[in-house]
């Protein structure tokens, strides 16, 4: 009889446990997985994965139709107190209370979880919105702490950091994009759909569509890696916003394919290794359509032989077109260039962990401190780089920063490389910050590092910056020679346009549909900003004949070549206004020794040495006419004309002024008169072309046959204006460089320290060459 | 005196007129877009448009709807006119941007422009300029009021965010600075960062020697 009561108390023990369960909830899950249902969870819980299925479960071959519950942990938890997917931030003593959001879809509100729980079946609406939410909150929590954990080491040890000190008390929030609130689109409805616009700070994820039933929110290394564009953004704006909350603010690549936006790529995946250290992005949702991304050598998505040694590194250049899903394929693209950077990082990372005894967790932290020192410095448009810096100490001047920033003398790997790796040098590289297991990490054994991807493309830190008065003023770091084993420079003299027999110098595309194509696209993507008003809406005087006529726009592809044993990466074309006249006269101090006196060249035997004179460069980019009245920028392109009876090259306005048209009838008939017959679009006035192999081509590079596919960051393009009379003869003096070049950014005069910024006005850190041609009926 | 009483009633009735109508500057700072599209009809004619539902949405100005348990359909928004906003709304001063702001302030800079309240309508044709064919919306929405300190003068801007929804193609944007009076671009930044789609296509071309 008492077993028996013993045995029922005991009993009903159990069941009274069983039933009245945890705090959060039940545990519900069955053979299918968990079952995800509002009556599992208490209110203000609910369930999300915390990384995509690939990584819950360690098998990359589940298919579409895997059944996402079973990779739900039964233990629910906290989403919210509030019934809408809304979520409030702190740094410090900061609050952002309206940080971050996510709706269902672009064309819906708020969904309403008004008995705030938040459990779904996982092929609900509710569920992908509620798994972004938690994703969004677990990215901004963590990089914000790590935020301020490298704003402490900053503003803690004694060198010089690049955050501002007002980082968490200036009003304008900028360790927050001025505390803007990020919007993410769980299921937008756009195909393929991962993007993030800083505008309206909207990340829209859609759907994939090769497959049935996967959506991008479904996989949080991608929402990840959406946010890591809106973090490089952060950090690209703090100092530019501490400084004034109005007007542009850095950008981390400008053109649909340049190298700055292959780092932005690469940072981005990182963000995804630095959530949940694991080395492979997208292995969910792009494996669909087999753009998965590894982070390292050892990597199953490599189907090349890469390995994680010296030798098997993803090296630079090589690696730019490399796509490790299919290595065969040659794809000029920022996302296949970007894994350099994500490799780099990621080895850097295990690298610090192994050297300096701290886990991995510590060590991705630390990477990530030295990527929001670089980028802070790199993006600030107050052209200071750190507090107590004089203006134009980088970046030209905050008149000119942005353009420097975005096409004079861009972010490139080799800049941001330096950049880090200075930051690196002042923080682990220095024993009285004790960062390394209580000492120094070794600089040569971060240069050799750094060499194996081939990365090692500078001979200085630049620890003094670009400036025009400190720019050569040191401390001088020099990069120990002999580490430069991998990394290859070339002189700029090789890089020519093909000069091969029977081949051509330059492809012009003229074709009205073509050219309409692109330039809307830039319009619509705000690369420029229109054209002129003398050319027809339609285009209808281009007739594709690939020659340029007037009343044309046309685009123009320099036919590029590597005359070195050496690939050349990161090619870029300048056709921008610069310093290269004297009295409205073309200087022929240049290497080009073009033109010659009898054709019209300026007059070199006074006012040289001197402001305006030929061999004198614009300290101000001819933008300041109180202290330099006599410099100006000039557009690329003469014309031919007879001055008495002598065939000369003159500037436009020269030549108008002459021949005609008036000036009402100029491209810019408002504004400007020195570029009225033909002129390169702002905005579309660089180009950018990832690599060339030697002794080739950049269209042989890519394996381009007759009828290439070209971006629009690869075309250069040119508005003729309907005046012109034909047979008008015009010569555009173009500027190149590459990122591998060596005298192109170190100034052998002063130490291979790096060019200061107001040098990029002038000639001596590029390549100069000739855009020749007659205008046609 | 009661002349000089009715005179001066009159002279501040008058005064009073010509202040209010007097075209200032529109410092206002605007919370909302506008849309502007090809006019159906003539295709060359850039045109202001009611939002859509969709696009109120798409912009985030639509209000919280519930969930399916009880779905209360929208009241659509009426279009507002801001340029008709009491002066009281108003900011009364442009932030000057650019070297020696100090010089706009003693008036001692050539002013290069002057602010029309058709800079919107003029950037909108600019923006939609030979789209008469595609299904395009430009959406528009003022930040800010400016003045530029360029090497010529000064300039009266606007920044704004603009916002390119293409049928087909999706959504993208940036912002940018405007010539208040010609509503021409001067600058954009803050351009939407695309991973795949449309907007990052090439184009084919033909090889000829120049």
């Amino acid at each position: 009889m008492k077993r028996g009561i013993l045995l029922q108390i005991i009993l009903s023990s159990v069941f009274l446990v069983g039933c009245l369960g945890s705090q959060s909830g039940g545990k519900k899950r069955t053979s299918a997985g968990v079952a995800n249902t509002p009556d599992t969870v208490s209110p203000g819980y609910g369930r999300y994965l915390t990384d995509n299925i690939v990584g819950l479960s360690g098998n990359y071959n589940l298919d579409s139709s895997t059944n996402l519950a079973l990779f739900l942990n039964e233990t629910p938890q906290f989403i919210s107190n509030n019934n809408f997917l809304k979520g409030s931030c702190t740094a410090k003593t900061s609050t952002v209370s309206e940080c971050y959001e996510v709706i269902k879809t672009q064309n819906s509100g708020f969904t309403e979880f008004s008995d705030r729980r938040f459990a779904y079946p996982v092929n609900t609406e509710e569920f992908l919105q509620v798994q972004a939410f938690g994703n969004s909150r677990d990215i901004i929590d963590k990089f914000l702490s790590t935020q301020t954990f490298s704003f402490d080491l900053g503003v803690g040890l004694p060198y010089i950091s690049s955050y501002p000190s007002t980082l968490y008390t200036n009003v304008n929030k900028p360790y927050f994009f001025k505390g803007k609130k990020v919007t993410v689109w769980a299921n937008s409805g756009d195909a393929n759909a991962a993007s993030y616009s800083p505008s309206s700070q909207v990340i829209n994820l859609g759907y994939i569509s090769t497959v049935n039933n996967v959506f991008v929110a479904q996989d949080p290394t991608v929402t990840w890696h959406e946010y890591g564009h809106h973090f490089n953004k952060v950090a690209m704006s703090t100092r530019t916003i501490t400084n004034s909350g109005t007007g542009p603010t850095a950008e981390l690549g400008s053109l649909q394919y340049d190298e700055a936006g292959s780092i932005n790529e690469g940072l981005a995946d990182y963000y995804s290794y630095f959530m949940n250290g694991r080395e492979d992005f997208g292995d969910w949702a792009l494996k669909f359509v087999n753009r998965a991304r590894p982070m390292t050598e050892g990597s199953s998505i490599h189907q090349s032989t890469v390995s994680e040694t010296f030798n098997g590194r993803m090296l630079y250049p090589d690696y730019l077109t490399y796509e490790p899903n299919e290595p065969d394929l040659i794809i000029e693209d920022v996302h296949n260039s970007g894994t350099i950077i994500a490799h780099f990082l990621v080895a850097l990372t295990k690298s610090i962990q192994t050297t300096c005894s701290y886990s991995n967790e510590v060590a991705r932290k630390m990477v990530l401190h030295l990527v929001l020192e670089t980028l802070g410095e790199m993006g600030d448009l107050s052209a200071k780089g750190y507090d107590t810096a004089i203006e134009s100490t980088i970046n030209h001047s905050s008149t000119s920063s942005f353009e420097w920033v975005t096409k004079v003398n861009p972010i490139n790997m080799r800049s941001f490389v330096q950049v880090l790796s200075k930051y690196f040098y002042r923080t682990l590289g220095d024993s009285t910050n004790a960062l390394c297991a209580g000492g120094a990490y070794n600089m040569d054994q971060y240069e050799v590092l750094v060499d194996s991807y081939g990365l090692l493309l500078f001979k200085t830190y630049n620890l003094d910056g670009n400036g025009l008065i400190t720019g050569h003023l040191g401390p001088l770091k020099t990069v120990t020679d002999t580490n430069r084993v991998k990394s290859t420079l070339v002189k700029k003299q090789f890089l020519k346009i093909d000069p091969r027999e029977n081949k051509f110098d330059f492809i012009v595309t003229d074709d009205r549909a073509n050219m309409k194509a692109i330039i809307d696209s830039l319009v619509d993507v705000g690369r420029i900003t229109g054209w002129s008003p003398q050319i027809k809406d339609d285009l209808r005087f281009n007739n594709g004949n690939a020659r340029i006529s007037p009343g044309e726009i046309v685009g123009i592809i320099p036919n590029l070549y590597n005359d070195s044993n050496i690939t050349m990466g990161g090619v870029n074309v300048l056709a921008n206004d610069w310093d290269h006249t004297k009295g409205g006269k073309p200087c022929n101090t240049f290497e080009d020794e073009w033109p010659l006196s009898s054709e019209g060249a300026a007059d070199l035997t006074a006012g040289e040495g001197v402001q305006g004179g030929c061999n004198y460069v614009t300290r101000y980019n001819g933008e300041n006419a109180a202290l330099e009245p006599n410099e100006v920028v000039s557009p690329v392109c003469f014309v031919q004309m007879a001055v008495n009876g002598v065939t000369q090259w003159v500037t436009q306005d020269v030549f108008i002024a002459e021949r005609g048209p008036e000036t009402e009838m100029c491209l810019d008939p408002d504004n400007n008169h020195r570029d009225c017959l033909v002129r390169f679009i702002k905005g579309a006035d660089h180009s950018f072309y990832s690599k060339i192999n030697p002794k080739e081509t950049w269209l042989e590079t890519l394996g381009q046959g007759e009828t290439p596919e070209i971006k629009d960051s690869n075309t250069l393009i040119m508005e003729a204006s309907p005046w012109i009379s034909p047979g008008t003869k015009f010569r555009c003096r173009l500027r190149a460089r590459f990122t591998n070049c060596e005298d192109c950014w170190h100034d052998s005069n002063n130490n291979n320290d790096n060019f200061k910024d107001y040098e990029f006005s002038g000639a001596d850190p590029y390549k100069i060459f000739h855009l020749e041609f007659q205008v046609v009926d | 005196m009661k002349k000089i009483s009715l005179i001066s009633f009159f002279t501040f009735l008058i005064i009073g007129l010509v202040v209010s109508l007097w075209e200032k500057p529109d410092h206002t700072v605007e919370v909302k877009w506008e849309k502007f599209v090809t006019d159906p009809v003539k295709k060359t004619k850039v045109v202001k448009s009611a939002p859509l539902e969709e696009d109120l949405y798409r912009l985030g100005q639509k209000p919280k709807v519930k969930t399916s348990k009880k779905i209360s359909k929208p009241t659509k928004k009426k279009f507002t006119n801001y340029s008709r906003l009491p002066s009281s709304t108003r900011a009364q001063n442009r932030e000057i941007l650019g070297p020696n702001p100090e010089l706009f302030k003693k008036r001692k800079v050539e002013i290069l422009n002057r602010p029309k309240k058709e800079w919107k309508e003029n950037l909108a044709k600019k923006l939609l300029r030979g789209r008469d064919k595609d299904k395009v919306s430009v959406f528009i929405k003022k930040e800010k009021s400016l003045i530029q300190m360029e090497r010529n003068g000064a300039r009266y801007i606007e920044q704004v965010v603009v916002s390119i929804h293409k049928s087909r193609f999706g959504t993208t944007g940036y912002r940018a600075f405007i010539d208040s009076e010609t509503g021409s671009v001067l600058k954009t930044w803050d351009r939407t960062v695309h991973e795949y789609g449309p907007f990052k296509k090439g184009i084919s071309v033909k090889l000829i020697n120049l």
